[in-house]
């Protein structure tokens, strides 16, 4: 650590920023609807907020962030078995992102960083159906779509993240 | 997008496409003449209906109520009150394998073939 102080004002300020705008973004998230015959298929537009923390924040940093806004999130909307599959889904995405973030940034883009997210997000949900059906039949069946859907999904917000990036990185 | 990007993005499709694939074949493998569906709460059966068994059959647990319809398609879910409600979207299911699932109420239902059929009936 650099200072006594963990963040700088400047940090602080744009961490409850990113996490005022994730409750923000499930809210909005939440008035698109997507009826689609599949449950679990969603556009994860929160996410975007963890790619840009990705960016500026330690792991650990980023860990508290996704943390915050999961049970933020789940108090304002959703409910107890939302917070589950939310937190299983963020922790597991979030693991996956700072991973892929170490590799050399000429290697992969933000893009391939989200959709890896994003599918790990879906795994997350996965294993959390998994534990309550008692069955990994059941879990597995849904694999392939939601595979596919994180890799659509996981596109769309990597691209929003790349736009994004650079006005954040103006105040920091 | 870099190369590597668009490296993850072919495997992630590949993948999802071999499981699905995987998934098809088992469901084709295992056309039972006698199916039947089961009934799960919080994981543990509760009950096995054969598929022919038509009719509406209501659950109500503390978690939550669930209406589901067996006919002539199969098994689909009709009524849940949890504010979701993407188990009532789902098409029916008629298929070894295929299920609905309610997370919020942890129910769900599978249709199984006539092996597994036979084991319940023994164990009956």
């Amino acid at each position: 650590m650099q200072s006594p102080n963990r963040f700088s004002l400047r940090q602080l300020i744009i961490l409850g920023l990113l996490i005022a705008i994730s409750l923000v973004l499930n809210y909005i998230e939440r008035l698109i609807p997507l009826n689609l015959a599949m449950p679990g298929i969603k556009l994860g537009l929160a996410n975007v907020v963890t790619i840009l923390a990705l960016t500026i924040y330690k792991p650990r940093d980023v860990y508290m962030l996704v943390i915050i806004r999961v049970l933020l999130g789940s108090l304002f909307v959703g409910s107890m078995m939302s917070l589950w599959y939310s937190l299983a889904g963020g922790l597991l995405s979030a693991t996956a992102m700072l991973l892929m973030n170490q590799l050399p940034k000429e290697s992969v883009s933000l893009v391939g960083i989200s959709v890896v997210g994003a599918i790990c997000h879906n795994i997350g949900q996965i294993i959390i159906v998994m534990i309550i059906t008692s069955s990994v039949s059941v879990g597995i069946s849904y694999f392939p779509v939601l595979l596919v859907s994180g890799i659509v999904t996981g596109i769309f917000i990597g691209y929003v993240g790349k736009a994004t990036k650079p006005y954040l990185l103006r105040f920091m | 997008m870099k190369k590597n990007d668009v490296i993850i993005i072919i495997a992630g499709l590949v993948l999802a496409v071999i499981v699905y694939g995987g998934l098809q074949i088992s469901q084709q493998l295992n056309t039972a003449d006698q199916m039947a569906v089961e009934v799960y709460i919080d994981g543990e059966l509760e009950r096995t209906i054969p598929i022919e068994g038509y009719g509406v059959y209501t659950y109500d647990t503390e978690l939550g109520h669930n209406v589901f319809e067996i006919n002539e398609e199969g098994a689909r879910m009709i009524e849940a009150d949890c504010p979701t409600l993407s188990c009532t979207r789902q098409a029916a299911i008629n298929h070894v394998g295929e299920n609905i699932v309610c997370l919020p109420h942890r129910f769900h239902l599978v249709v199984v073939g006539d092996e597994e059929v036979e084991v319940d009936a023994i164990s009956q």
